[in-house]
């Protein structure tokens, strides 16, 4: 049975918009076919259990030619790379290398205000865990999500396989955004659930978040690899709104006025991009990654090309 | 900036109910945003303090700004723009040709000074514009105008225009110039003169296209102005003459009073300052034609230091005979009594009429035997050899054939009953004055020479219908009794003013000599008055009746008036001509604003949309 018979179905349900009764992802096919050419890029540090398509540091007795050892005690002679040895005073083996998996967490963050929005951030969110988890899924990597909306939090996977990617498809589609954020209390739980350490992959507005490096730290470098996504939408970046108004926040339902003005709108501009370069500080202190995506930017022609000139994916 | 229809203002008050729209529409504002995270660091507002001040934001603004321009569009605002004309432009230069125009202050005189004036502005007119003269003496007439005249016509009209007239009709001229001016073209007025008006006011003159142009200044001056002779009981002349100082100063002049032929007095004479000072002589002559008081010595206007009375006008002063030769002359006789210095005398048959001369006979349904008096006319006239009278004919109405001052005033509604008789055709050398509405036109009133006299035939039946009880019977005998009445000339007169005319049947010969230049003679075409008497002093006219007789009437001529003598107390509250700016033409040109508002509106629409919906 070929492999793309096997995704063909998911793919064909992606690509007529197929829609779940809470959510819809819509993967378009020339997007699937990119991700298909793509993968993650993980630290080599990170620990692979399994056998899989990534380089490691580690080394075995092999066919395939990488490097020359010393003949120890032990050694398989089928190994011993006879010719090299008559040349020299030692006896050598020849050592192949040992690829290996890498275990993927995308932890999504299900709060209210990622369903805000005309269209809501999670519909971007959304597509880029599927995204992300498809090309984690079809290169052999294994994968794990964590949702902070269910109670209590469940650890979806580890799974590999692109077989795998119809039933998170499913799991995404039936997800629901309520609740606060609160990274610290998800990275905890990942702690607390983790199967081995990994790649992990935040998505969210991280919106309440003020002490990021406190959560960082939880999930050390170089045992673990964080890479950080915040989507934010275009209206919470540049706030269309003017005079006197009297704002809802729609986690906690909490009300307050304000007077809107234009300059009060480039001082919250300022303060935003303060905000921003804190979060980065906070990222670059503990060897993560922070990207930030706005909602109204497109998946294919634009942050997945620029995941690509970051270093975030990259070719095969 | 005008409105043409200000009602479109009452679209302004919208303003406050948009304002409280947008007052409105913030105080019900909720939003509900991602998390109030984001805006902590912004102060939060009192709950209730949003009305403390306007929220002028750009929506506001630009709805404000858009329902003014509406309301002021809809009242169709014009802006009345004065800019620099380039096109035609219909000038209207009006000179004064008063007595004080010849004062000498300026080179060679004010009048001359404002004669070259003109015909400068003449040479820098440009192709197109309309040039038009209108004098402005004791009566404004018409010089010249570009749209009847050609130029050179007009130039040679002003150079023959001569200064002399008491008084300056200049509100009649202005009114005959803005009667001219052409309505498609911007006008000017430019008015030449030097403001000796007396009391006249003239402020209301002073609109945005009179242009003023003084001549000369302020100046002294003296001047005999008026001066009458009568003979007392005692056979004595008594001279009357009134001196005027129109100076500050008290001014020694002397006076000297002379008649035709010597010099009767003469002596010095202090006259008082601003005053008329009367002096009296008394002095026997056995025969006086004219008398003249003079002021020796030169002024600034010496045209008014003399003036000059003649006694022989009185010679002619005699009543008119009229003869009516009719078999009923009732109603002629009652009509021609009502003229004054009228003797009429009736007679049933021509054969009565005696060989006297008579100066009109009148014949009513009677053929004349005889053309021997000067004038005839004929009423209801029979057939004869040199007129045949075909048939009648009701009347309906009649018409003037040609202006003549015998069919002034001849209205003939409200006739009734009258018939015309019709002749087959009107004699030879006769003009039609008067002929009926009818088609073919029937003559009614015609005049013309016919062996030695002049005969006016009135083929209208005076005795049909209310013809005799109707005022056009008087009017019409009285138009013939003024034209061949006998002239009064008078004593003297003021420069300017019209002397009338004998007419040429009385005096077939008339001469006329001026104080200078050649005498004029006139033969049957003569006017009806010598109005060319703008030179003072005598005017002597010589006139040869109907038998050879000749006589000769002298008529003095002065310059002296209380208002043209003044040239101190010039009347020029006006804007002179020195502190006048310059005047640059300009065209008042109205431009709509109503479309480019609307224009704007538009626009506005536009950013608004593109502010609302981003």
């Amino acid at each position: 049975m070929k492999l793309s018979s096997i995704f063909y179905p998911a793919k064909r349900r992606l690509q007529s918009n197929f829609i779940s009764p809470q959510n819809s992802i819509p993967l378009s096919a020339s997007c699937l076919h990119q991700l298909d050419h793509l993968r993650l890029s993980a630290s080599r540090f990170l620990p692979g259990r399994m056998v899989g398509q990534r380089p490691s540091l580690r080394r075995k007795a092999a066919v395939e030619f990488i490097e020359h050892r010393k003949y120890v005690i032990g050694d398989d002679i089928r190994f011993i790379d006879w010719k090299a040895s008559a040349r020299q005073e030692n006896i050598f083996v020849r050592q192949g290398e040992q690829p290996k998996d890498v275990l993927v967490y995308i932890l999504l963050d299900c709060s209210a205000s990622m369903a805000w929005g005309d269209p809501p951030k999670s519909h971007l969110a959304l597509q880029l865990a599927a995204a992300l988890s498809y090309v984690t899924l079809s290169q052999g990597d294994r994968l794990a999500l964590l949702c902070s909306s269910q109670t209590p939090l469940k650890l979806w996977g580890p799974v590999s396989g692109k077989g795998q990617f119809t039933n998170l498809v499913h799991y995404l589609n039936a997800l629901v955004f309520t609740g606060q954020t609160d990274s610290r209390a998800l990275f905890q739980s990942l702690r607390r659930l983790s199967v081995g350490n990994g790649l992990v992959i935040l998505i969210s507005d991280l919106l309440g978040e003020n002490d990021l490096s406190e959560a960082l730290a939880i999930l050390p470098s170089p045992t673990w690899d964080v890479v950080i996504l915040q989507s934010l939408h275009p209206m919470e970046v540049t706030p269309p709104l003017y005079g006197y108004v009297e704002l809802q926040d729609c986690e906690t339902s909490e009300f307050a006025s304000y007077d809107v003005n234009a300059k009060a709108v480039s001082s919250y501009q300022k303060k935003l991009e303060a905000w921003f370069n804190q979060l980065d500080f906070a990222c670059t202190q503990n060897h993560a990654f922070y990207h930030r995506v706005i909602t109204d930017e497109n998946l294919e022609m634009k942050i997945l090309p620029d995941f690509r000139r970051l270093g975030i994916l990259q070719e095969r | 900036m005008i409105f043409a229809n200000p009602l479109g203002l009452i679209g302004l008050l919208s303003l406050p109910a948009i304002l409280a729209l947008h007052l409105l529409q913030l105080r019900n504002r909720k939003v509900v945003v991602s998390s109030l995270f984001l805006w902590a660091f912004l102060e939060k507002q009192v709950h209730g303090a949003r009305f403390r001040r306007i929220p002028f934001n750009l929506l506001l603004v630009l709805d404000l700004l858009i329902a003014t321009l509406i309301s002021t569009a809809l009242a169709q605002p014009r802006l009345k723009l004065s800019v620099p004309f380039g096109r035609s432009v219909h000038k209207i230069f009006i000179i004064d040709t008063s007595t004080s125009m010849m004062a000498q202050d300026a080179s060679p005189s004010r009048f001359e000074v404002a004669r070259q004036s003109i015909l400068g502005q003449f040479d820098s007119s440009r192709f197109g514009d309309r040039l038009t003269v209108i004098e402005a003496g004791k009566q404004a007439r018409l010089v010249g105008d570009t749209y009847l005249n050609t130029v050179e016509e007009i130039l040679e009209a002003i150079q023959s225009l001569q200064a002399g007239s008491a008084g300056t009709a200049l509100r009649e001229a202005v009114a005959f110039a803005e009667a001219l001016r052409d309505p498609t073209l911007p006008y000017q007025i430019h008015i030449f003169s030097d403001g000796a008006w007396g009391i006249t006011p003239l402020d209301d003159l002073n609109t945005s296209n009179v242009f003023w142009n003084w001549m000369g200044k302020a100046q002294p001056n003296q001047a005999v102005i008026d001066v009458s002779v009568v003979k007392n009981l005692a056979s004595e002349w008594e001279v009357q003459a009134l001196l005027a100082n129109f100076d500050r100063q008290p001014v020694r002049r002397l006076i000297a009073l002379q008649t035709q032929d010597q010099l009767i007095d003469s002596y010095e004479v202090l006259l008082p300052p601003r005053q008329v000072f009367p002096l009296f002589w008394k002095f026997e002559a056995n025969s006086l034609s004219t008398v003249m008081v003079s002021l020796t010595g030169n002024d600034l206007l010496p045209q008014d230091d003399r003036a000059v009375t003649a006694l022989t006008s009185a010679n002619l002063s005699t009543a008119l005979r009229v003869a009516v030769v009719a078999n009923q002359p009732k109603e002629i006789f009652k009509a021609l009594n009502s003229f004054p210095e009228i003797e009429v005398e009736t007679y049933a048959v021509p054969d009565d009429l005696p060989a006297r001369e008579f100066d009109l006979v009148i014949y009513h349904q009677i053929s004349p035997r005889v053309y021997t008096h000067p004038s005839i006319l004929l009423l209801d006239p029979p057939s004869m050899d040199w007129l045949e009278i075909e048939n009648q004919v009701p009347l309906n109405a009649w018409v003037a054939n040609q202006a003549s001052p015998l069919v002034e005033n001849l209205d003939s509604s409200g006739l009734r009953g009258v018939k015309v008789s019709r002749i087959s055709q009107s004699p030879e050398g006769f003009q039609t004055l008067l002929q009926t509405t009818d088609n073919p036109p029937e003559p009614i009133y015609i005049q013309g020479q016919h062996v030695g006299s002049q005969v006016w035939v009135f083929l209208a039946q005076i005795s049909s219908g209310n013809f005799t009880r109707h005022p056009v019977f008087v009017a019409f005998l009285g138009n013939l009794i003024r034209q061949i009445a006998r002239p009064n000339f008078p004593a003297n007169l003021k420069v300017g003013d019209p002397i009338p005319l004998p007419s040429f049947s009385q005096y077939p010969l008339l001469k006329i000599q001026p104080p200078k230049g050649e005498a004029i003679s006139f033969g049957s075409n003569r006017p009806l008055e010598w109005s060319a008497t703008h030179q003072p002093g005598i005017y002597r006219f010589e006139l040869v009746d109907r038998e050879g007789v000749g006589q000769t009437i002298s008529v003095g001529v002065n310059a002296g008036d209380w208002q043209e003598s003044n040239l101190l107390d010039l009347q020029r509250n006006l804007p002179s001509n020195e502190k006048q700016p310059e005047r640059q033409l300009l065209e008042t040109q109205y431009f709509e604003l109503t479309p480019w508002l609307l224009a704007l509106v538009v626009v506005l629409f536009l950013v608004e949309a593109r502010y609302a919906w981003r």
